[in-house]
């Protein structure tokens, strides 16, 4: 069955100038945090957004519910292009987009309920009638396995795990269509965060919600997710359903990530091969000409220092952006 | 050669705990293990489970108050190091012993050199001269693969990058070429591409230096590789104890059955729902006086809420705290 697609992001690019002074005036380096990229989401399914720090995955994510002002490019979110909405017309909009936040312990207001965290969000969207919206919080409670007695404490009184999943709750209160989960397990322990992974795959199950999930954890997006979007310096590298990317990683780049992340099975670890790259991420204000990888890339030939490869669809919902793939 | 050698380090029933204003948390509850020269020891637990509060108190690090280390011996190459004075320790520290934080970034100073952070350890415990120190720290900074060490040496820490502090935090741990390097969490803050470097590393030195590892993490697939032995903790106790292949291949703790099942893996070929541990770790400050898993765990018995269970060896080197193995209880299986 083809899926409609709900999100589609065209050449959307945010760049930070950067400020200084006591004037405050730009100067002149301008930081490119997410660099003309795009891509599709189809309704129901999870994309995953990979990379290491500061490769633009939490920008993206932010600049799609327009937490930042895009700089340029489009996000077609059903069928309206979101990124030239006013904030009173994206109100509307905001609704269906809801976020997850990485932090589960700065993301709630401390002086809040339960109850008022939960009923915030359909109070600023008007949704449901006022007595209404207590049995609403309740229910949502409910579905994500906390006691409906929760509702009268404050978060400092909840475990990591249980304040991820009032985060959850506090987006579930509006049906939204769209999660953009940033992170959301990362501050988790390994036997908690398999809680919250599972419920957010009944939740999808339940109310067909569509995710972008944002890690740097391959493992975990490669497990929640149905495509993979491989990001560096701001870029997309590569994009491949989620089965192909540890079997026929193509990128360079993806191959180094996916050679990193260790497997907890010491017969195949202390034996695998194992890519290094060198060094670490350059810095996105002086970017490489050319491609981006070139530095840290074994591959590199002349044509990478002097041409940016552009992203090419190798094979059916495969994608690289690499002129080793070039016909 | 197992079990002849005389190991380096020995934990014997160690017990550490924090006095606060609500209550005794027993972090540590008579832990005990000993490490072989040259060996990697991996310490596997979550968040609260005495990992960190083991590692602080074999450096002696544990800060009065609220910490105390209320019992055990910590012997190195036979000397208690729980029975010595501050100053004796001191000598210690850092020359036979020494530790790699989690967080670089606060455990650097950020106002001194890079190159001054290291010589005040040689300085300290070496009797050299001040152009030997600096020979001696360029040297080590390019064995921890750092490019153009000398410029290195007259940086500020916050002009590095988070893999590269960590590098110099590892030969700053390895200056004085110790006996024990207790690694907390080495590669927690730094990406998987760094992690991978950082393990690469600490393999490497780990031959080249002779030193032990005692690697603590919360995250089982980075033990796999660097370590022969594996200590899985769990509410401050030690629920299992084997060599790699033992721990992986053949766990018996159903909490190891359980954190070996919860984390996907990038080789997985079908996609399959995780398995959780159901609940929460229990609350150190009235730790149940049973086993203390048994009101996770989807195997407990009547007598696991009563008695902690005694350690069963199974094997050579293989012990697990755990009442299903002992001979009157019902057999399962760990559903794979």
């Amino acid at each position: 069955m083809e899926n409609e697609i709900i999100l589609e992001v065209q050449s959307l690019k945010k760049y930070f100038s950067i400020k200084s002074g006591l004037f405050a005036s730009t100067v002149g380096d301008t930081v490119k945090a997410v660099d003309d990229i795009s891509f599709k989401v189809k309704k129901g399914e999870t994309v995953g957004l990979v990379g290491e720090t500061g490769s633009g995955k939490t920008t993206v994510g932010r600049t799609i519910i327009k937490l930042y002002e895009p700089t340029a490019g489009s996000i077609i979110f059903e069928g309206i292009d979101i990124a030239k909405l006013n904030e009173n017309e994206m109100k509307k909009v905001r609704r269906k987009l809801q976020m997850i936040f990485q932090d589960p312990y700065a993301s709630l207001d401390p002086r809040l309920t339960v109850e008022d965290i939960v009923k915030e969000p359909m109070e600023i969207h008007n949704l449901y009638k006022p007595n209404e919206r207590k049995e609403r919080a309740t229910y949502i409670l409910n579905l994500l396995g906390l006691d409906p007695e929760h509702l009268t404490r404050f978060p400092h009184e909840f475990s990591g795990g249980q304040r991820q999943r009032i985060g959850l709750a506090r987006a579930l209160a509006v049906e939204p269509e769209f999660i953009v989960a940033d992170e959301p397990v990362s501050a988790l322990d390994v036997s908690i965060q398999a809680q919250i992974i599972n419920t957010f795959e009944d939740l999808q199950e339940k109310f067909n919600l569509t995710y972008l999930f944002i890690s740097h954890d391959l493992a975990m997006v490669k497990h929640i997710s149905n495509s993979i979007i491989v990001m560096y310096l701001g870029r997309i590298m590569e994009i491949a359903p989620s089965g192909e990317i540890y079997k026929k990683p193509l990128h360079p780049y993806t191959q180094a990530l996916i050679s990193a992340v260790p497997i907890p099975d010491p017969k195949v670890e202390k034996s695998r091969e194992r890519i290094l790259l060198e060094g670490d991420i350059s810095s996105n204000i002086k970017l490489p000409k050319g491609c981006r990888f070139r530095p840290r890339c074994k591959y590199a030939m002349d044509i990478c220092k002097e041409v940016e490869p552009v992203l090419e669809e190798t094979e059916a919902g495969h994608s690289v952006a690499c002129h080793l793939y070039k016909k | 050669m197992r079990g002849k050698m005389e190991p380096v380090l020995r934990v014997k029933d160690l017990k550490t705990e924090f006095f606060t204003y609500t209550g005794v948390v027993k972090a540590v509850r008579g832990i005990d293990f000993s490490v072989n020269p040259g060996e990697a020891v991996g310490i596997v637990g979550e968040s609260g489970c005495g990992k960190t509060v083991t590692g602080l108190s074999i450096m002696r690090l544990i800060t009065y108050p609220p910490g105390k280390i209320v019992s055990g011996e910590v012997s190195l190459d036979g000397t208690d190091l729980l029975k010595l004075s501050e100053s004796e320790m001191r000598k210690i520290r850092g020359a036979k012993i020494s530790m790699i934080f989690q967080d670089p970034m606060t455990s650097l100073n950020p106002a001194l050199t890079i190159g001054f952070q290291l010589s005040e350890m040689l300085i300290l415990h070496k009797n050299i001269t001040k152009e030997e120190t600096k020979k001696k720290i360029i040297e080590l900074l390019s064995m921890v693969r750092i490019k153009s060490p000398e410029n290195v040496f007259n940086q500020y820490p916050h002009q590095l990058s988070g893999g590269m502090r960590q590098r110099a935090m590892i030969a700053l741990a390895l200056s004085c070429e110790p006996k024990i390097v207790i690694a907390d969490e080495p590669t927690t803050s730094v990406d998987v591409t760094i992690q991978a470097q950082i393990l690469n590393l600490l393999q490497d030195l780990k031959s080249r230096v002779n030193s032990s590892i005692i690697l603590i993490t919360h995250n089982l697939a980075v033990v796999a590789g660097l370590c022969s032995r594996i200590i899985v903790m769990y509410a401050g106790l030690i629920v299992e104890e084997g060599n790699d292949r033992q721990v992986f291949d053949n766990p018996k703790h159903p909490y190891t059955w359980g954190l070996l099942r919860a984390v996907p893996r990038v080789d997985e070929q079908e996609k399959e729902r995780l398995s959780t541990i159901k609940g929460l770790p229990p609350d150190l400050m009235s730790p149940p006086k049973g086993c203390p898993f048994a009101m996770r765990c989807s195997y407990a018995m009547k007598i696991c809420f009563e008695e902690r269970p005694p350690y069963f060896n199974s094997e050579e080197g293989h012990r697990t705290m755990c009442w299903l193995l002992d001979k009157r209880a019902q057999k399962v299986k760990r559903d794979e």
